[in-house]
C-alpha cells in the first residue's frame, strides 16, 4: 500500500478512528501491529512471514544474549541474528547480482557457464526492517539496551506501519518506550500531523511525479547522444524527484506516526542547503547515515586510527552504503563517489580549516551550490539505467556543446521547482518546518492547505510507488 | 538520535487546528465543486481512463466465444460494438491500442487453448513493415500488465478509484493540470467532447468539434516512425501474422484481417512507401485468413475519415453494419 493512493485514505481512516475509540492500550497496539500487517500484505501476502521469521529470531536472541553471561553463547546467538537477518537481505536481494558477477568472472577465466533462470521477487523495504531489527539485537549484545519485555511491543516496532517500508529507521531506544504508555494525538498533532501528511504527498505527488519525473525519465530512458541542456536539466530534475519522492514519504510516514500519537526520527533536514559532504550527510536521510556510524564506521575504528585509517573507514563505509540501496555497482560508484567527497573534504579542512572566505555570505553559498552540482553528479549513477546511459550523461554534462533542448517547456517548470527547493531550503537551513509554519496565523494556513489539497486532486499520474521502496 | 518534530508540544505548531482544517477543506471542496462545473458546463463529462488497466479488465472478459476487435484507435473509433454484437449474436470485445500493432495480442489468443471466437484485426502496413521493426511496445506493454499478478492494493484501487472516475469529469485525463497546461503552450483550442471514452474502451470521435487546424502536433517518436523507411524483407512478419491466423484457424476460430478506412493523398505512407501489391497484398495471400481491405468494396469506401485515418462517431454504425454485411459474406464464401 502506497501513501499516495485512496485505498491508504480508506485505511489510515479506519486504523485511526480505531486508535482514538475507547479501547485498552494493549486493544490499540494490537490495532496498529494487525493493520501494520496488512498494509505490508497488501503488496505481497505470503512476504509478511519474512517479516514473522525476523521477529521471532530476533525477539529470542536478543532475550538469551541478555539473559547469558557466557561471551561465546552471546556471540553465537548475535551471529543467529546476524545470518538470518543478513542472510535474507542477500537471498532475496543480492542473490542474482551475486550470481550475475560470478558467471561474469567465470567468463573473463575463460569458463562458460550458464545459471538456471531465477526470477527472485524483492520484498518491499527488506532493507530497511533488516537494519532496524538489527539495531535491536545489536544494541542488547553491546548492553545498550535492555530486551524489550513485551513481544507484542516487540512485534509493533519491527512493523509499525507509516515507517515499514521506506524508514525513517527508528531505534529500539526511541520506539519501545513509546509503547509503553498509551499514547493518542492532541488536537495539536492531530493537526500538524495532517498537514505533515498533506505537505508529504504533495512532495511526491505533484512535484516529484507530476513535475520533475518525466523530464528525468526522458532524459534518462533515451540517454544516447543527449546533448549538455538536457543532461543537466533531467539530472537537475531526478535531483529534485529523489528528494521529493524520499523526503516525501518521510514527511508522510513522520505526519501519519504523530496522527497516532507517535514520534519518529527526522530524515531529512534541508539537505541541498548543506555546505560539504559530512553536513550533507548530517542532512540526507539521516537514520541511515547515522545507523552506517554507529553500526559500522565506528566499529570499523572511525577516527580513531590515524588518517588513513578514517579515510579507508569513510570508503568502506559509503560503498557499503551505496550497495545497501541496490544490488548494481551503479550504487557502489555512487556511494564511492561520495565518499572520495568525504574524504577530499577532510583533507580540505585540514588545510584550509580557518579560511575567513568561507565564513562569509558569499563564500557560504558558493559552497553550498559546490555541494549541489557535485552531489549532482553522483545522482547519474543512482538515476541512469545502466553505465553506458550513465557515462552518456556524465560526458554530456561536462563535454558536449550546449545544443538545443528537446523539452524546452520542462526548463521552466524544472527551473522553477528546483529554484524554490533550494532557495526554500536554504533559507530554512537553520531553522524548521514547525519554526515557519508557527510564525503563519490560521487563514494562511489555510490557503496553504487548500491550495496542497486542490493540487493533489488535480494532478493525475499513475501512482508511482516511492523510489525508496526497491531498497 | 534526535525524536522529530515532536519530542514535545513545544516544537509543533500552535493555533486553532480545527478551524484551520475545517476552512481548508471547506475551501478545497467548494474550488473543485466550481472547477467540476466549469468542466460540465464546457460539456465534459466523466469517462474512464484509457489505460493499460482498462485494457487488462477488457480482456479479462473474452470468453471462449467472443468476438475479438484488436488493432489501433481506427478499430476503436469506427466499429459500434452494440451493432456488431447484435449482428453475430455475440460479445464483442474492444482490445484495441492506440498507435500500436496488434501482433502479439493476436499471437497470445492464438495461444489460449480456450478460445474459439472470431477475431477481426485492423492492420495499418506502416506498422508493421517499417525498417524500424513492428510498432508493437505498447500491445507488449498491455500484455506485461496482464499478466502481472495484481496485488491487493492495486485490486483494492481500482475499485476505489472508479467511482470517482465516474462521477468526476475533472478526472478525465483531458483535464489533468498537465494536458491543460500543455494545451496552453501549444495554443491548442480545447475541444469539450471531441473524444470521447466509455468502459468497453470504445472511442467516440466528434469532428464537428474538433478543428483540425490545431491538431496536436505529432510527438518526436511519431515524426520519427512517419519519416521511417519500409522494410525491404517482409516475411518475417508476414510468417508471424501467419503462425498466429493458423493457430487459432484450426481450432475453429474464424480471423479477419481488415484495413480500415483512410483518406487516401501523399501523407498516407501507403500510397507512397507502402505500395498495397508489395505489402498488403502479400500479408493477404499468406496469411490463410480472410482479409478486407476498405478500398475493394464501394459500401466502406464511401465512408469518410475527416482526420484522414478515423471515422466521425455518427458514421460508427452505419460503417459497421456495411462491415457486417461483408464478413458475413466472406465467412460464407469462405465455408463453400
Amino acid at each position: 500500500m502506497i501513501f499516495n493512493s485512496l485505498t491508504f485514505l480508506v485505511f489510515f481512516g479506519i486504523v485511526l478512528c480505531l486508535h482514538m475509540a475507547p479501547l485498552s492500550w494493549r486493544a490499540k497496539k494490537l490495532n496498529l501491529l494487525v493493520a501494520s500487517y496488512i498494509f505490508y500484505a497488501a503488496w505481497n501476502p505470503p512476504f509478511v512471514a519474512l517479516i514473522w521469521l525476523s521477529t521471532l529470531v530476533d525477539w529470542f536472541a536478543a532475550k538469551w544474549m541478555n539473559a547469558s553471561d557466557n561471551p561465546n553463547r552471546r556471540r553465537a546467538l548475535m551471529l543467529v541474528s546476524l545470518v538470518t537477518n543478513l542472510g535474507l537481505l542477500g537471498y532475496f536481494k543480492y542473490g542474482g547480482f551475486l550470481l550475475e558477477n560470478f558467471v561474469e568472472l567465470l567468463r573473463m577465466s575463460g569458463v562458460s557457464y550458464r545459471p538456471p533462470t531465477s526470477n527472485i521477487v524483492l520484498p518491499v523495504g527488506i532493507s530497511f526492517y533488516t537494519f532496524q531489527t538489527l539495531s535491536y539485537t545489536i544494541d542488547v549484545y553491546r548492553r545498550n539496551l535492555q530486551p524489550c519485555k513485551s513481544f507484542l511491543d516487540f512485534a509493533l516496532f519491527v512493523t509499525f506501519f507509516p515507517q515499514l517500508v521506506a524508514g525513517p529507521i527508528v531505534r529500539a531506544s526511541d520506539f519501545l518506550p513509546q509503547c509503553a504508555e498509551p499514547r493518542q494525538a492532541n488536537p495539536r498533532q492531530l493537526g500538524w500531523g495532517f498537514c505533515l501528511l498533506a505537505v508529504g504527498l504533495f512532495e511526491k505527488v505533484v512535484l516529484a511525479d507530476g513535475i520533475l519525473a518525466p523530464v528525468a525519465d526522458q532524459v534518462y530512458d533515451n540517454a544516447t547522444g543527449v546533448g549538455f541542456v538536457d543532461a543537466w536539466l533531467g539530472t537537475i530534475a531526478f535531483s529534485g524527484q529523489i528528494f521529493c519522492d524520499f523526503a516525501g514519504y518521510s514527511t508522510c510516514a513522520i505526519g501519519a506516526a504523530m496522527c497516532l500519537g507517535f514520534v519518529l526520527p527526522d530524515n531529512f533536514r534541508f539537505p541541498y542547503a548543506a555546505m560539504g559532504f559530512s553536513d550533507f550527510w548530517r542532512r540526507w536521510h539521516i537514520s541511515l547515515s547515522t545507523w552506517l556510524r554507529d553500526y559500522l564506521y565506528i566499529p570499523l575504528g572511525g577516527n580513531r586510527h590515524g588518517r588513513v585509517r578514517t579515510n579507508v573507514n569513510l570508503m568502506a563505509t559509503m560503498l557499503i552504503g551505496g550497495l545497501w540501496h541496490g544490488a548494481s555497482w551503479r550504487f557502489v560508484v555512487w556511494g564511492g563517489l561520495h565518499g572520495l567527497y568525504l574524504v577530499a573534504e577532510r583533507v580540505a579542512r585540514h588545510f584550509w580549516s580557518d579560511a575567513q572566505w568561507a565564513q562569509r555570505r558569499y563564500g557560504r553559498v558558493f559552497l553550498a551550490a559546490l555541494t549541489y552540482l557535485l552531489v549532482c553528479v553522483t545522482w547519474v549513477f543512482f538515476r541512469a539505467p545502466d553505465f553506458g546511459a550513465a557515462w552518456e550523461v556524465v560526458t554530456a554534462m561536462f563535454t558536449r556543446p550546449p545544443g538545443f533542448p528537446t523539452q524546452p517547456f520542462a526548463i521552466g517548470s524544472v527551473g522553477l521547482v528546483t529554484a524554490c527547493l533550494l532557495i526554500g531550503q536554504w533559507m530554512l537551513r537553520d531553522s524548521s518546518i514547525e519554526a515557519t509554519a508557527d510564525k503563519l496565523p490560521s487563514w494562511a494556513r489555510s490557503l496553504v492547505l487548500i491550495a496542497i489539497l486542490v493540487s493533489l486532486a488535480l494532478v493525475q499520474e499513475d501512482d508511482r510507488a516511492f523510489i525508496y521502496f526497491q531498497f | 538520535m534526535p525524536l522529530s518534530t515532536s519530542s514535545s508540544d513545544d516544537r509543533l505548531p500552535a493555533g486553532p487546528w480545527r478551524k484551520t482544517w475545517v476552512v481548508a477543506l471547506v475551501g478545497t471542496l467548494l474550488l473543485l465543486g466550481g472547477w467540476e462545473a466549469h468542466w460540465r458546463w464546457r460539456g465534459y463529462h466523466p469517462e474512464p481512463s484509457d489505460s493499460a488497466e482498462l485494457w487488462a479488465m477488457s480482456m479479462r472478459r473474452v470468453g471462449p466465444e467472443s468476438t475479438v476487435l484488436l488493432g489501433t484507435s481506427r478499430i476503436r473509433a469506427d466499429i459500434d460494438l452494440d451493432v456488431m454484437g447484435e449482428a453475430f449474436g455475440r460479445d464483442v470485445v474492444q482490445l484495441g491500442i492506440n498507435a500500436t500493432a496488434p501482433i502479439p495480442i493476436l499471437e497470445h489468443l492464438a495461444e489460449d487453448a480456450s478460445y474459439r471466437g472470431m477475431v477481426i484485426v485492423d492492420l495499418i502496413p506502416e506498422q508493421l513493415f517499417s525498417e524500424m521493426g513492428v510498432f508493437d511496445e505498447d500491445a507488449i506493454a498491455y500484455l506485461n500488465q496482464l499478466r502481472e499478478d495484481v496485488s491487493p492494493a492495486k485490486a483494492m484501487e481500482s475499485k476505489l478509484a472508479r467511482p470517482l472516475r465516474e462521477a468526476l469529469a475533472f478526472r478525465n485525463s483531458s483535464l489533468s493540470i498537465r494536458s491543460l497546461l500543455w494545451s496552453q503552450v501549444t495554443g491548442q483550442n480545447r475541444d469539450p467532447g471531441a473524444r470521447r471514452l466509455d468502459h468497453e474502451r470504445r472511442e467516440y470521435l466528434d469532428f464537428s468539434k474538433i478543428d483540425l487546424a490545431k491538431k496536436r502536433p505529432p510527438s518526436a517518436r511519431n515524426i520519427e516512425r512517419a519519416n521511417a523507411k519500409s522494410a525491404t524483407d517482409i516475411r518475417p512478419v508476414v510468417e508471424r501474422i501467419e503462425r498466429a491466423v493458423r493457430k487459432l484457424q484450426a481450432r475453429g476460430c474464424i480471423v479477419i484481417l481488415v484495413r480500415m478506412p483512410y483518406r487516401a493523398d501523399d501523407v498516407i505512407p501507403e500510397s507512397g512507401r507502402y505500395p498495397r501489391d508489395r505489402y498488403w497484398n502479400v500479408l493477404a495471400a499468406a496469411s490463410g485468413a480472410i482479409v478486407i481491405h476498405s478500398d475493394d468494396d464501394e459500401s466502406l469506401a464511401a465512408f469518410t475519415c475527416p482526420d484522414r485515418s478515423h471515422l466521425d462517431y455518427h458514421d460508427a454504425a452505419p460503417f459497421t453494419r456495411a462491415l457486417v454485411e461483408i464478413i458475413k459474406a466472406r465467412i460464407d464464401e469462405a465455408r463453400d
